[in-house]
């Protein structure tokens, strides 16, 4: 168990490496004076970018040398700059990259967290119902409104919840995370989270139900015949009990697995979303680095993304050992 | 059960090519006419596929049909707007009332709501919302099959490649699939189009130059479905009866290959017409596809991020393009899930 | 698409699914129906059997037209006796099964027509007849498990992967027995798994199925079988996934069980050394139909039926001088479109003139002993 860790995270380092590479030569390959323009604008902007930031990223990304063994020695001084747990300093926000990172992940994952548990309540429920009742009105309404919820824009759909209950009905803030009139604290300051959040929270679930909801029913329709759930019948066990316990107790194993891949979705911040309701989560943030040329930050973040995403798949792996009885890990 | 009955129907199959007398009366439903059925059968799969079609008659064929207006041609029918201004002034008790006109002219007639002449209205710039929308369509839906072709092809050599030749090749192109499936998707597009702005190129290109680096991302896959289904062929019992009798295995897997891997492919291929087709028009809302004055359904989309009184006044500006979109991938994802109903052998009606 | 005379055309496709779906359609309504006792109560025509199948028709409404799996049988299963019922690959010998389970995959698997009246013993020691042909979905409880129990083919994808066995097993005592604490229900699959002989119980009470054999899970198919004291065990073909020495001791397991516990045995199989060893009763099936049947003996000493000949033929012996194995030419015919005349006309190396005619009714040769067959009927024995 212990070597099958630790070969996976040897795997996973490498694929890192992969990762940061491709990234790397993306960004190389921004030319180097548009660059310079973006660190005026900001310049010109009011944040300043001070000459020595300037400096170290050029020493760190070795930029100006744009020949491939200039850019390939570029990726060996930044990479021993991150083996010093050093990321760089974000030319906007002048502070180190990875506190930004880590400044802003809270309130994505707050949203991420909350969207997943409703998520998760609401989509195997219905899964369930839906195979359990296979071809009947039930299974086909469950399905069509999944299936929408799945083809929808997270632009268009946000959007329209947002016209809908924020601007005509007046019931949420329309943008933002906190009512920037009011000063709250406490338990009052809870609330207005709260209601700012509710509409992002509820596209996210509206939208991501679909995929999770149409798992479970696969999963269930295929554990339902097996030779398993017939013994099961004929040991006398009610048909509840035997979708309840015997049949969702197999449903459960790829469930709990994808949970481990969620992990990257938890923690990068559902760009989109946060940008249609102007919250200040790390995706939005990302966002605006991009368009502002943020190079420092644009990397840290990539790579922070392609970090979870490895470790989500190694997770999904783990978890599969512990949650399937008959899975050795080796 | 099933399978016993399966053989028994196949035994039965080469009898009566045979021409044995007593099972004449005996026909079955040909394996084509199976999946055709078990396809039209679900009505889901019959609005997917009308939800399709629709959308490429409207887009492809509404231009040369519909030709009052094309997709950058600006509504100068301005006209003139008077507005009028009252205000109340009290004095000595008397109320006099002031009102003041103002006239304004305008070259070119936008935000008109729905007329005969502006099915849809015209956007905030004086396009017509109607004509712009079948342009979109022509993007949307070129850009994707595109990407799918693509992912396919790309999909099914380095797949094929990596199971065929297993050892280090595989070892090389698993690796590859691995990075790529780690690689931050809209970030990284984010900073190619970057690249792209800076390059200067043409707005109309850039969107396929987008769809390329997404078939340089998706075909791990497809990659992986083949590579899989080449394993499994190999462990394949009748495999190994085909070598024991001194058949090419590579003919084999091969001959055995299309039928196996073909129905997936079908089904993938399907569904990620849909979730390109999202790609493109998020990519378009975010102002980094497909650029004004050229239209697309996300770019139609994109003016309601700065511009609040469209979002809330004037939704015949970005609804239709928003429901064009919700039509597509649902018409793609019906149809896919149709095929795998379809052509699931393991089906129980 | 290609015209081939031997597909359906479209419009054959499309009446066949109508008509299919307005029959599954009213067969799922009367199967998940609420309704009282007394609409299934029935009476037992002998009240020495526990069993009796009359004129069952299991029918599978397929796209390529009805399947008639089970197509008019008729057999009864006396107290405290083994049945064996033999036949070839879907001849309907475990449709018959399943239908008395009530096991059948719906919606394309329906009980058409036909009683299964089965005596259950209550709580309290009186007994009771129940339709099960006629009982509503919802209360099949009332006899599945503790009256009749089933063991599977397949001991290798019977038992639930994610739980132990102990915890499998016990859940067969707190369904069926009220009150039952938790150390009842491990005391009573204790004594089960060391009934079926099962040389550490503890280890294996613990044990995930994986983690065991496919002899020995079948032992726990056996074991879960027994937990609830059923009157009836159906064993559905219980050593053909098995190697041959695991046959052998499941075999003797069986036999050991069938003089420990009280109650009968209806045992599938397609071995007739099997029914040799175990059954007093012989119940021959051949194209969803009973064609013979009759005590072990008869069947096994006075085979009547041409079908029942050839199969006894078909089993390889020591003895036999000739070194082929003797086959039965031809095949079934298909189930989608059964001939009106006997099945096996087309096999049969005995055919007379009436063969051609209707389907032989069943005549009784001895008490115990039915075939059918036209060359038994009472016209053939008067012109012989």
């Amino acid at each position: 168990m212990l070597k099958y860790i630790l070969k996976r995270l040897g795997m996973s380092i490498l694929i890192l490496l992969g990762v940061s590479l491709i990234i790397y030569f993306l960004i190389r390959l921004m030319p180097v004076d548009f660059i310079q323009d973006k660190i005026n604008a900001i310049n010109q902007g009011g944040a300043t970018v001070s000459e020595e930031t300037v400096n170290a990223m050029y020493e760190m990304y070795g930029l100006g040398d744009n020949s491939f063994l200039g850019i390939l020695k570029g990726y060996f001084s930044w990479l021993g700059a991150l083996a010093r747990f050093d990321l760089g300093t974000s030319f906007v926000y002048g502070i180190p990259v990875a506190q930004v990172i880590f400044e802003h992940m809270g309130i994505s994952f707050a949203i991420a967290l909350i969207a997943t548990i409703f998520e998760f309540m609401i989509a195997i429920p219905l899964g369930i119902t839906a195979a359990t009742h296979q071809y009947s009105f039930r299974d086909y309404l469950v399905t069509v409104l999944v299936m929408i919820g799945i083809s929808l824009p997270s632009f268009f759909f946000g959007n329209m919840l947002k016209d809908f209950f924020a601007l005509k009905l007046g019931w949420f803030p329309a943008s933002g995370l906190v009512d920037a009139t009011a000063s709250y604290t406490g338990i009052q300051l809870l609330g207005d989270y709260f209601v700012h959040m509710f509409i992002p929270i509820l596209t996210i679930v509206i939208l991501s139900i679909g995929a999770r909801m149409r798992m479970t029913r696969t999963n269930m329709l295929e554990v339902m015949n097996s030779d398993y759930i017939r013994t099961a019948r004929a040991k006398g066990l009610s048909e509840k009990v035997v979708i309840n316990k015997h049949a969702f107790r197999n449903t459960l194993i790829p469930l709990v697995t994808s949970l481990a891949g969620l992990l990257p979705s938890l923690f990068s911040g559902a760009i989109i979303t946060e940008q249609v309701f102007d919250l200040p989560g790390i995706g939005n943030i990302a966002l605006d680095a991009m368009n502002r040329g943020d190079i420092p930050f644009i990397m840290g973040y990539n790579m922070f993304l392609a970090l979870l995403s490895v470790l989500g798949v190694l997770l999904a792996d783990l978890m599969y050992g512990i949650v399937d009885p008959r899975v050795k890990l080796e | 059960m099933n399978d016993i009955k399966e053989k028994e129907t196949n035994e039965e199959k080469t009898v009566q090519e045979d021409d044995v007398p007593h099972d004449k009366t005996v026909r079955l439903m040909s394996p084509t006419r199976m999946v055709v059925r078990r396809f039209f059968r679900s009505k889901l799969s019959i609005i997917g596929l009308i939800m399709v079609i629709g959308l490429f008659i409207f887009s492809f064929a509404g231009p040369l049909l519909y030709t009052e207006w094309g997709e950058i041609e600006l509504d100068e029918s301005g006209k003139t707007e008077y507005s009028v201004s009252e205000t109340t002034y009290t004095v000595d008790g008397k109320e006099y009332t002031i009102r003041q006109t103002t006239e304004k002219s305008l070259k070119d007639n936008f935000l008109d709501g729905p007329s005969a002449t502006h099915i849809l209205g015209t956007d905030n710039e004086g396009y017509d919302i109607f004509v712009r929308l079948m342009y979109g369509g022509r993007i949307s839906l070129t850009v994707s099959f595109i990407a799918v072709f693509l992912i396919t092809i790309l999909g099914v050599i380095l797949g094929g490649i990596a199971g065929y030749f297993g050892g280090a090749i595989d070892n090389i192109i698993m690796r590859l699939c691995d990075i790529l499936i780690c690689l931050p998707g809209i970030p990284i597009l984010l900073i190619i189009s970057t690249i792209l702005d800076a390059s200067e190129i043409d707005a109309k290109y850039r969107i396929y130059l987008l769809m390329i680096y997404l078939t340089f991302i998706s075909w791990p896959g497809t990659a992986r479905l083949v590579r899989g289904q080449i394993l499994s062929l190999r462990e394949q019992e009748y495999m190994v009866a085909a070598e024991a009798m001194g058949y090419s295995t590579s003919r084999q897997i091969f001959k055995h290959l299309v039928p196996n891997v073909m129905p997936q492919l079908i089904v993938s291929m399907s569904l990620s017409l849909g979730s390109m087709i999202l790609y493109e028009a998020t990519l378009s809302y975010l102002n980094l596809g497909v650029k004004a004055p050229y239209a697309a359904w996300g770019t139609m989309i994109n003016i309601i991020s700065t511009n609040q009184d469209i979002l809330q006044n004037h939704l015949n500006v970005w609804v239709p393009a928003g429901v064009c979109i919700v039509i597509a991938v649902l018409g793609f994802n019906f149809i896919g899930d149709g095929l795998r109903d379809a052509l699931d052998p393991k089906a129980r009606r | 698409m290609a015209k081939n005379k031997n597909y359906l055309s479209g419009r054959e496709i499309r009446a066949i699914a109508k008509e299919n779906n307005k029959i599954m359609k009213r067969l799922e309504a009367y199967k998940n129906r609420k309704c009282d006792e007394s609409e299934y109560l029935t009476e037992m025509k002998d009240n020495k059997n526990i069993l009796e199948i009359d004129s069952l028709h299991t029918y599978f409404f397929t796209e390529q037209g009805v399947v008639k799996a089970v197509n008019g049988v008729s057999l009864n299963i006396p107290k405290n006796a083994t049945v064996g019922i033999v036949g070839e690959s879907g001849c309907g010998k475990s449709v018959t099964s399943m239908s008395v389970m009530r096991l059948l995959q719906g919606p394309t698997g329906q009980i058409y027509s036909g009683e299964i009246r089965f005596n259950a013993k209550e709580e309290d020691g009186s007994e009771k007849v129940y339709d099960i042909a006629k009982m509503p979905i919802r209360d099949i409880h009332k006899i599945r498990g503790n009256q009749i129990a089933m063991i599977f083919q397949e001991p290798m994808t019977s038992l639930n992967p994610v739980f132990t066995i102990g915890q499998q097993l016990d859940e067969v005592t707190f369904i069926h027995k009220k009150g039952a604490t938790k150390e009842d229900a491990k005391a009573k699959s204790m004594e089960m798994l060391n009934l079926v002989g099962i040389a550490a119980p503890e280890r294996v009470y613990a044990a995930f199925p994986h983690e065991l054999s496919g002899g020995m899970r079948q032992r726990v198919m056996i074991a879960m079988a027994l937990a609830a004291d059923p009157r009836l065990i159906i064993a559905d073909e219980p050593t053909t996934a098995l190697d041959v020495t695991i046959q052998a001791q499941i075999l003797d397991l069986l036999r050991d069980l069938k003089d420990k516990i009280d109650g009968s045995i209806m045992l599938i199989t397609h071995d007739l050394g099997i029914i040799a060893e175990m059954a007093d009763y012989v119940v021959v099936m051949y194209a969803g139909k009973v064609i013979e049947q009759g005590t072990a003996k008869e069947i096994f000493h006075n085979p009547m039926h041409p079908y029942t000949i050839g199969l006894q033929k078909s089993k390889p012996t020591l003895k036999s001088d000739s070194d082929m194995l003797f086959n039965i030419p031809g095949n079934v015919p298909n189930p989608v479109n059964m001939p009106s005349h006997c099945y096996f006309k087309e096999r049969c190396d005995k055919c007379i003139a009436k063969c051609s005619g209707d389907y032989p009714g069943m005549v009784q040769v001895s008490p115990t002993h039915y075939v059918a067959c036209h060359l038994y009927s009472e016209e053939e024995k008067n012109n012989g």
